[in-house]
């Protein structure tokens, strides 16, 4: 049996999520660019990302792949599919 | 194992050129991509048709595919024909390394008797990846659990199965499936992250071992929705039991129930906050109860009687305030 760990707070580095996702850094700068992502603190070597940011990160990953997004597309995409989200919630 | 047609399920004909394949792939892959499909099993479709989209747009894999012959059914029992690993060999070991993490996908058994293990990327498109995996030590994972709602209650133990780059025997590089025991306490929150110290993948070479970062869902519930802590649910209520105010009980997802009082006269679509009642996270979130009027159905003469007197009582217009 594991004893796991919750964690709630901005605590994981870019470095971190780099190597969980195998996302060069240069590209998850780019996101946080263009407000896929949104670590707290003001440069990259500082940043500290929120769990959801990690699974986040995943998703963005493979839609750019799959569907060949640029970090502009992908933004949009996801403010789509946050709406779209919260419209079939209601 | 099973027969796999890939051309069946592109949906395109045996002869059909890249073009045509590739628009096909693009089409189901808008249809069935896990993070923008709403279809069920949508990600097991989706992991078909990559499958046979990186075997069909592969001039080498799919001439050798083609050898096989026309004449197989999908779902057909087979096995790959006498020498057919000698004729293959070459390609066999080219296969990019993959793991959950990056995004690719676990090929199939009828694909690994074609062409390998290793399994796959998941398609063509921005370069995110940069190639093979880092050989060092300590490397991060991630993964999503599913649990139901119930098990937020009580909390819950679940079985992970991961899969990580390992070296085979002859030194090529395979999928190693791992399984590890998490226990998951009670009161957490859907899209919570759990970490799971030294549980990550360990370096190719040999080195210590990252971290396991889970990500915590909850798989879909016939009656309640859940947004972080709260729950929502609709109660389907009587006509009388809203115009004339009284108790009703709330079922909540843990087994239990709660009384709530309906005071007269609340409208369909009344919403009501049970503090409190929601998941049991260390500040418990709320339940929110929405009023649904559901009406007998008149299939009596006494309903039907009782329904005329409602009416001639009543001399309710629903339709009064509607401008047309």
């Amino acid at each position: 049996m594991i004893d796991a760990e919750n964690i709630d707070t901005y605590c994981l580095s870019i470095k971190q999520l780099s190597s969980c996702t195998q996302i060069k850094e240069t590209l998850i700068i780019e996101l946080v660019e263009n407000e896929v992502l949104n670590p707290q603190y003001d440069v990259p070597e500082r940043w500290l990302f929120h769990p959801q940011d990690l699974s986040r990160l995943t998703r963005a990953g493979r839609l750019m792949q799959v569907f060949e997004l640029s970090p502009v597309a992908l933004a949009l995409v996801f403010d789509l599919l946050d709406e779209l989200q919260s419209l079939r919630r209601g | 194992m099973e027969y796999k047609d890939y051309y069946q399920t592109l949906g395109v004909k045996r002869d059909a050129d890249k073009a045509t394949i590739k628009k096909a792939y693009r089409k189901l892959a808008r249809k069935y991509h896990p993070d923008v499909s709403k279809v069920h099993d949508a990600e097991s479709q989706f992991k078909d048709v990559s499958e046979a989209y990186n075997v069909l747009k592969d001039e080498e894999k799919r001439a050798s595919y083609d050898q096989l012959g026309a004449n197989w059914q999908a779902g057909q029992d087979f096995h790959t024909p006498p020498g057919w690993e000698q004729a293959y060999a070459g390609a066999a070991h080219a296969q990019q390394q993959t793991s959950s993490a990056a995004g690719g996908f676990d090929a199939s058994d009828f694909f690994e008797s074609l062409f390998g293990q290793g399994g796959f990327q998941g398609g063509p498109g921005y370069d995110a990846y940069g190639g093979q995996a880092r050989q060092s030590a300590g490397q991060d994972q991630h993964a999503t659990v599913q649990i139901e709602l119930q098990d937020a209650f009580h909390g819950t133990t679940r079985q992970l199965s991961l899969s990580e780059p390992a070296r085979g025997k002859d030194g090529q590089v395979i999928n190693k499936q791992r399984t590890l025991q998490v226990k998951i306490p009670k009161g957490i929150t859907q899209g919570q992250t759990m970490r799971l110290k030294g549980q990550g993948v360990s370096g190719l070479g040999g080195g210590a071992r990252g971290d396991l970062y889970l990500e915590i869902q909850f798989k879909p519930h016939a009656l309640y929705q859940v947004e972080g802590k709260d729950i929502s649910l609709a109660l389907p209520v009587a006509p009388w039991e809203v115009a004339l105010g009284g108790a009703v009980e709330v079922p909540l997802p843990d087994g239990k129930s709660v009384k709530l009082t309906l005071p007269a006269g609340s409208g369909s679509g009344r919403q009501f906050r049970l503090k409190g009642k929601g998941i049991p996270a260390k500040v418990p979130g709320n339940l929110i109860v929405t009023l649904k009027i559901v009406s007998p159905v008149a299939d009596s003469d006494a309903v039907k009687e009782a329904y005329q007197a409602l009416k001639s009582a009543s001399d309710f217009d629903p339709r009064a305030n509607l401008s047309l």
